[in-house]
């Protein structure tokens, strides 16, 4: 029997060291003399920053430097798409979480001492809120936007009029989502270590996106980018969440040691965290929907609009998926989705787990409910009447005919676990007999498409570096950040099963920039299928080096040489691999490669907004099964159901455990999250975990079930496509279903959280209508 | 403020060091005494990554002061290995896929860890309440509940 690694639930190569509280994290770093650094945050969200006073603070006990934004050498802003973020604000701030100075001191006491002495002077402009109140304002917060808006994606398929003119049925209404945390455990922390013998600075800590880091440090701080090393420490989580925010944080930190000439640490307090860092975007949708009688759709219109907050950050490609992958994986001839991002003056938004999908996924597959309300049909029936399948052409005009279309055994797979039929027949029933605890259950679906998609066109690529030693043991340096996903571990099964070896011979050692060939950011869903393609090119060439050598020891063609399950064989030879990398270095051969993988471009047309989208899609349902009591209007979940074609799991074992979590999180952004934003001050209220609430242990149901539909994807080097976001994109839309259909009214709720105020409201609203 | 010399005992260890009174236990532990195994998520007793054991009683060091400590014996995840419910905990939580950022998961130990040496027969419901004070964004609880169970399971074995 073959054995390959794939498919196999091997044990987390970082498991052993995060059970004892070996991993060192970022804010576990300790060196000899070093600072400790605290920002001082912005008085005022939108205001002229006339001077800050930091006199007081430089000669404040133990502080060994002040810096503010005019110490910067270089570039005063960073983005890795549009260049408008200050690490260091120097002419206007622009939301609450704006750094305008930074105070590093021999300990952290006194440099959270000091920062309390840094004043600053300022000239208050109009606080821009809302996306509401940005569109009206003739304030521009980027001179560059003077509408405030910076971002749109126009999709468009067939004719919407004549789509809504053949329509039986419509639907229409508005759609709100709200802030979301990413809440990753750890708050950000980056330590930043000046060379003694020239201009470079190494960065440890939690960098989600290393060479993104490296580049922005490299050109605001002016130093050549290959003296700045960046070295990500074990991150405690992620989501998307400590991309820009760590780079802020290296760019603040390696100031401080460039200038002193010590190391020095930044670690950011829970509060700080959530104040400074980016947010999942808010957006409002305004959704139409048409169908036929039976209940094929025939048109879908959605005008959706995101709020980018204080930085562009994410939000242009953010707005891509929302308006790319919002509108599902349904048959439909007639789209028209329109997204667009305005800025604010309130905490920035960018990259979170979803991407912009999970909150437009919310928004259309109630909307579905509602239709499938007015047509007589359940849920699954009008989504089994419309769902795509093999061959089919995709909402923004992608013909699916290069891997499996698995959505439908994909929704069914998650009905049956739910038994989502029988109860939804029974709920419906029961929930008219005058209780007070109803049940509901609620079921939606998503295509998620990997990677960065047409956004990226030409530049999308990944490499890894691959090197034989003569032991036969393999180094591999990959610059794909592990995020508690799995990643590593998960990279080594493909670096194993593309070279023939066996897993134990695979030692992924960390990230270092200086090492690991430039490979873009694990984010995007794009790990599984961009490093595997990397890691796959990597490996054919090592093993095409090898063969070399061994036809030059056998004097024997390798022609059909084969590296499997340790072994290669060839002509009548048939050697271990151990045996066959010795030879390779007795001969001065050297079997090392660097892969590279570009996403084949893909062809879409942005004019008109459509075509082909993404390069391959992942698809996804979540079922869910609440109750709500309408006296209190708590939402009690009793179960979840996460079902996905990833294509191919790596390793089963995580990739459920990413199911698990992702359903938890779409929890969360469905039920309780709010970070109490103030509409009119831009002021979040909620700063750390006593007010912004998570799923714990006791809300989330201890019966939630992943499942794995997989069918293999030819477009992906190993079959597998990426799981990590997908696996909380059609949670949020799932529970308010289920949540609508305990009330007895699809589209009742249309804002999330739906928190225990905005229910009871709702309940109220319903119950004032009968009386 | 002035000093004290706080004398407890870490993970079978007697340790003695000058610091100050209010000083919170979390930085006598990952700052005094370099032992960073125990991490910080909140600083106010929301999140549980703090968690150590103080007299038998799980805590959030976050909101223990050094005078607290004093007198006191106290184990952290530094300490595990040398337990066997530690241990065993350990192999579960890897073995079950307990771990993803492993962030939380030192806290998650030692509130397992007090659970199970008062009650090595837990229930799940007992598990869930165990660790209701401590907060994973990861794993969706389950596999840490799996692996805390698991664990009970193998020590009564
Ligand atoms: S850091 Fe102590 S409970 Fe969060
Ligand atoms: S494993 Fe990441 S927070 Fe629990």
């Amino acid at each position: 029997m073959e054995t390959l690694p794939i498919g196999k639930s091997l044990e987390r190569i970082d498991a052993r060291a995060k059970v004892t509280g070996r991993a060192e994290y970022g804010a576990d770093v300790r060196l000899p003399d070093m600072l400790y650094c605290k920002g001082v945050y912005a008085a005022h969200p939108h205001a002229k920053l006339l001077a800050v006073h930091t006199d007081e603070a430089k000669r404040a006990e133990g502080v060994a430097c002040v810096v503010t934004g005019a110490d910067i050498p270089g570039e005063k802003m960073f983005g890795e798409l549009y260049v408008d973020q200050y690490a260091l604000v120097c002419d206007k701030t622009r939301f609450f979480g704006d750094v305008i100075a930074v105070v590093a001191a021999q300990t952290q006491e006194q440099a959270d001492a000091a920062a309390d002495l840094v004043t600053a002077e300022y000239e208050e402009l109009p606080v821009l809120a809302t996306p509401q109140m940005a569109l009206a304002s003739d304030i521009a917060i980027n001179a560059d936007y003077p509408n405030n808006i910076c971002g749109n994606v126009h999709v468009r398929k067939g004719d919407i009029v004549a789509g809504f003119q053949a329509a039986d049925v419509t639907v229409s209404g508005t759609y709100r989502t709200g802030f979301v945390e990413h809440a990753y455990i750890e708050p950000e922390s980056v330590t930043a270590i000046p060379d003694r013998m020239r201009r470079e600075l190494t960065v440890l800590g939690c960098a989600q996106a290393p060479y993104n880091l490296r580049l922005t440090v490299a050109r605001m701080l002016n130093i050549p980018i290959a003296q700045v090393i960046v070295k990500p420490s074990v991150i405690g989580g992620s989501f998307g969440g400590k991309i820009e925010s760590a780079e802020s944080l290296a760019v603040r930190a390696g100031l401080v040691a460039l200038i002193t000439g010590r190391p020095a640490q930044y670690t950011l307090t829970r509060e700080d965290s959530i104040r400074e860092s980016y947010k999942r975007h808010p957006i409002d949708f305004d959704i139409r929907l048409g169908a036929k009688r039976d209940g094929t759709l025939c048109a879908m219109q959605v005008e959706a609009i995101g709020d980018a907050g204080a930085y562009i950050n994410m939000s242009p490609p953010v707005m891509y998926k929302t308006a790319t992958l919002g509108p599902g994986p349904y048959l439909i001839s007639n789209v028209d989705y329109n997204a667009t991002s305005v800025m604010t003056n309130t905490v920035h938004t960018g990259s979170m787990r979803g991407f912009g999908t999970p909150q437009a996924i919310f928004a259309l597959e109630n909307a579905m409910d509602e239709l499938a309300e007015k047509l007589h049909l359940t849920p699954t029936e009008l989504r089994r009447k419309n769902l795509l399948q093999n061959g089919d052409v995709s909402p923004c005009g992608h013909l699916l005919d290069f891997h499996e279309v698995s959505i439908r055994s994909v929704m069914e797979k998650a009905a049956a676990e739910l038994e989502f039929d029988d109860k939804y027949a029974r709920y419906t029933a029961e929930n008219k007999d005058g209780r007070r605890i109803r049940r509901g259950v609620g079921i939606a679906v998503s295509m998620r498409g990997a990677s960065i998609g047409a956004d990226g066109n030409g530049f999308d690529v990944a490499r890894a570096y691959i090197e034989v030693l003569d032991d036969g043991s393999v180094n591999v340096d990959l610059g794909l950040t592990e995020l508690g996903q799995g990643l590593r571990t998960c990279q080594s099964q493909m670096v194993a099963e593309g070279l023939g070896v066996s897993f134990e011979r695979i030692c992924l050692g960390n990230t270092d920039t200086s090492r690991a060939p430039a490979t873009g950011a694990c984010i995007a869903s794009r790990s599984t299928l961009l490093g595997g393609g990397a890691l796959k090119d990597a490996s054919i060439k090592v093993q095409a080096i090898m063969a070399r050598a061994l036809a030059r020891q056998f004097g024997k063609s390798t022609d059909g040489i084969v590296f499997r399950e340790d072994r290669v064989k060839f002509a009548d030879i048939d050697i271990s691999f151990g045996e066959a990398a010795k030879i390779c270095y007795d001969l001065c051969e050297t079997p090392i490669a660097v892969g590279t993988y570009v996403v084949p471009r893909l062809n879409w047309n942005e004019e008109k907004g459509f075509g082909e989208p993404f390069y391959t899609y992942t698809y996804s349902c979540h079922a869910a099964e609440v109750a709500v009591d309408l006296d209190t209007g708590s939402v009690d979940v009793l179960k979840m159901v996460g079902c996905h074609d990833m294509g191919r799991a790596i390793n089963p074992a995580m990739a459920k455990g990413q199911i698990y979590g992702g359903l938890a999180m779409a929890q969360g952004m469905a039920l309780i999250e709010d970070l109490g934003h103030s509409a009119k001050t831009s002021a979040l209220k909620n700063l750390n975990f006593e007010d912004y609430l998570i799923p714990t242990v006791l809300d989330v149901p201890d019966c939630n079930v992943p499942i794995l539909d997989e069918h293999h994807d030819p477009r992906s080097a190993f079959g597998g496509r990426s799981l990590g976001e997908p696996a909380t994109e059609p949670g949020a839309g799932a529970l308010l279903c289920a949540v609508n259909h305990a009330l007895g009214h699809a589209g009742l709720i249309r804002e999330l959280p739906a928190d225990l105020d905005r229910v009871f409201a709702a309940i109220r609203s319903m119950e004032g209508e009968k009386s | 403020m002035k000093q004290i010399t706080l004398r407890f005992m870490l993970n079978g260890k007697n340790m003695e060091l000058e610091t100050a009174p209010n000083k919170r236990m979390l930085d006598v532990l990952r700052g005094d005494l370099g032992q960073t195994g125990t991490k910080e998520g909140c600083a106010v007793g929301e999140c549980g990554a703090c968690t150590v054991i103080l007299n038998g009683e799980p805590v959030a060091s976050c909101l223990v002061t050094a005078a607290q400590m004093q007198g006191g014996t106290v184990l952290t995840i530094e300490g595990m290995s040398e337990t066997l419910i530690g241990r065993v905990l350990q192999d579960c939580f890897v073995e079950g896929d307990a771990v993803q950022c492993g962030f939380c998961t030192p806290g998650f130990i030692m509130s397992a860890y007090a659970l199970l040496l008062k009650d090595p027969h837990p229930t799940r419901e007992e598990i869930r309440e165990a660790v209701a004070g401590n907060i994973c964004r990861c794993t969706g609880y389950i596999p840490i509940v799996n692996a805390i169970e698991q664990a009970g399971i193998k020590l009564r074995a």
